[in-house]
């Protein structure tokens, strides 16, 4: 096939096919633990991330990373300052990483094609140090989860409850946002800032739809991110779309499909009455 | 055998601003009790389990559990504790009913290891004695009230605790899901020698599950278990003094 012809497009499939796989996997313990608005916030910090990256000549992503992190953990000092109204911390971090991304592009001229392939995503403009940072972090995030899955899970399912079990739940907290932080500012590289946080969401929206185990939603969400990414870049060599925009729209079609597929919604309540309605004549 | 105390509260005192919740509280619980907790609402019975399970500080007396400070237990999969709002979780939460119970698990494996065959085997176990073997893969949120309160004391006693503490456990259960819920707890508490702390407003139906009765009541502390001397009903007490009366 002429796209695999590309040695680019090797670098676009290898970073693509990693970012799919970290993007759910983070996704799904952040939309369980109702945390969707901090993918958001932080990609908008990798904003400044990449300015200063530009600004100061350094890589990109690196600095983006750096960024991500630090807003991470704003996030978390902030919402302890502010704990009835948490969400005034994402709201706080997010201006102030939109207000000094736009500070430093000003100050580097740096409104131009290469800061557009960070907005939206570029296939031709994945380098090979960027897929190694790629790799090596996407390792990193993915061990980290797979040790802390069990404890996350608790946590996703009964805060209260892990926190009385003696779960250190702060500590996992703070180190979560920071795998979160780091998932988009490699990500953004492929999908772009502006639509990072789509890719962590929305393979997990179509997947809560479906599954019926926590097993079930993470294998899901992770092929829906795959098929999304691989279609979206196949899109975006043939038709010349830009590869972020051609990925998410891919999620967004899967996710449509799966709720029109879904004929027996869901309905917790309904399945409720009528199980509790077999078992208890049963008791 | 000289039974060993387990929870041990001593001259506990506990206020929330100028008001006094808990004052001169004193209790024991020994290994293999099965004791209930009543009172009406807001007569502090909450607060003092949050003082046993360490969420809470005195402001002064002692809470020892296992004969260290509450809030210093470190090995707290040492006490199962069923909250009261436990089955009011998000019931479209992707979860199995094997998997909740087996994230009960997770304190006593630690941080970063992985859950062996015996873990596994242990939830297999639990499930078993819940009786909810037959429902281990269906979601969570699709079980019934009662069957859901089982989930969440199977997820409590499957990291094999010595203490199972239980907050209205059968608030939003139906009469039928309840007598068989009273079964379980006598079961845990005799063969599987769990010692049983239960907080209910009412103790009509978990008067055939417990051992001893501990009263609290706002201002005077009285035990109203129907073959209690009506005279003893009337003593007065200081401010939230426990009042334990034996069956």
């Amino acid at each position: 096939m002429e796209i695999f012809q590309y040695e680019f497009m090797h670098r676009a499939f290898l970073a693509g096919i990693i970012i799919g796989l970290i993007c759910p996997v983070v996704g799904l313990f952040v939309a369980l633990r109702r945390m969707s608005m901090i993918s958001d916030a932080l990609s908008h910090v990798c904003l400044a991330g990449v300015a200063a990256g530009l600004f100061s000549g350094s890589n990109p992503i690196i600095t983006a990373s750096a960024f991500a992190i630090a807003g991470a953990l704003t996030i978390e000092k902030l919402r302890e300052k502010f704990k009835t109204y948490s969400e005034i911390s994402i709201a706080i971090t997010l201006s102030t990483g939109v207000a000094l991304g736009a500070i430093l592009l000003d100050l580097g001229k740096g409104y131009n094609a290469n800061f557009m392939s960070y907005l939206f995503g570029s296939i031709v403009a994945i380098n090979t140090t960027d897929v190694i940072i790629i790799a090596i972090s996407g390792l990193l995030i993915l061990g980290l989860i797979f040790l802390l899955k069990k404890e996350l899970f608790f946590i996703s399912f009964d805060e209260e409850g892990a926190s009385l079990a003696g779960l250190p739940v702060k500590a996992i907290t703070i180190a979560f946002t920071v795998l979160t932080a780091l998932t988009i500012a490699v990500a953004i590289r492929v999908v772009g800032i502006l639509l990072v946080s789509s890719l962590i969401v929305l393979p997990v929206a179509a997947s809560m739809r479906i599954a019926k185990s926590f097993r079930g939603a993470l294998l899901i969400s992770v092929i829906m991110a795959e098929v999304a990414v691989i279609i979206g870049l196949f899109a975006s060599f043939y038709i010349n779309l830009a590869p972020g925009g051609a990925i998410v729209m891919t999620s967004v079609i899967l996710l449509l499909g799966t709720l029109a597929l879904c004929q027996r919604q869901y309905n917790p309540v309904k399945v409720t009455e009528k199980i509790a309605q077999r078992e208890d004549s049963s008791i | 055998m000289r039974k060993q105390v387990l929870i041990e509260l001593t001259n506990l005192y506990f206020t929330y601003g100028c008001h006094p919740v808990l004052d001169n509280v004193n209790l024991e619980i020994k290994t293999g009790e099965s004791v209930g907790l009543l009172g009406p609402n807001g007569s502090g019975k909450t607060t003092l389990l949050k003082l046993i399970l360490g969420q809470l500080r005195p402001h002064s007396g002692a809470v020892k559990v296992f004969g260290v400070e509450a809030h210093r237990l470190r090995e707290r999969y040492r006490i199962g504790y069923v909250a009261q709002r436990a089955t009011h979780f998000n019931t479209e939460f992707p979860a199995t009913v094997k998997e909740v119970v087996a994230s009960g698990r997770v304190p006593r494996r630690g941080l970063f290891r992985l859950l062996t065959s015996q873990d596994y085997q242990r939830v297999d176990q639990v499930l078993d004695m819940v009786g909810l073997s037959s429902m281990c893969n269906q979601p969570v949120g699709t079980l019934s009230g009662g069957q859901q309160q089982r989930v969440f004391i199977a997820r409590a006693i499957v990291s094999e605790p010595e203490i199972l503490i239980m907050d209205e456990p059968t608030v939003g259960i139906d009469s039928a899901a309840q007598s068989s819920f009273y079964e379980l707890l006598k079961k845990l508490n005799s063969k599987e020698n769990i010692t049983l702390l239960i907080v209910s407003h009412e103790m009509e139906g978990l008067s055939s599950v417990i051992s001893r009765q501990v009263c609290l009541d706002k201002n005077l502390c009285s035990c109203n278990c129907h073959s209690y001397p009506a005279k003893k009903m009337q003593v007065s007490c200081s401010k939230r003094l426990a009042f334990q009366y034996a069956k």
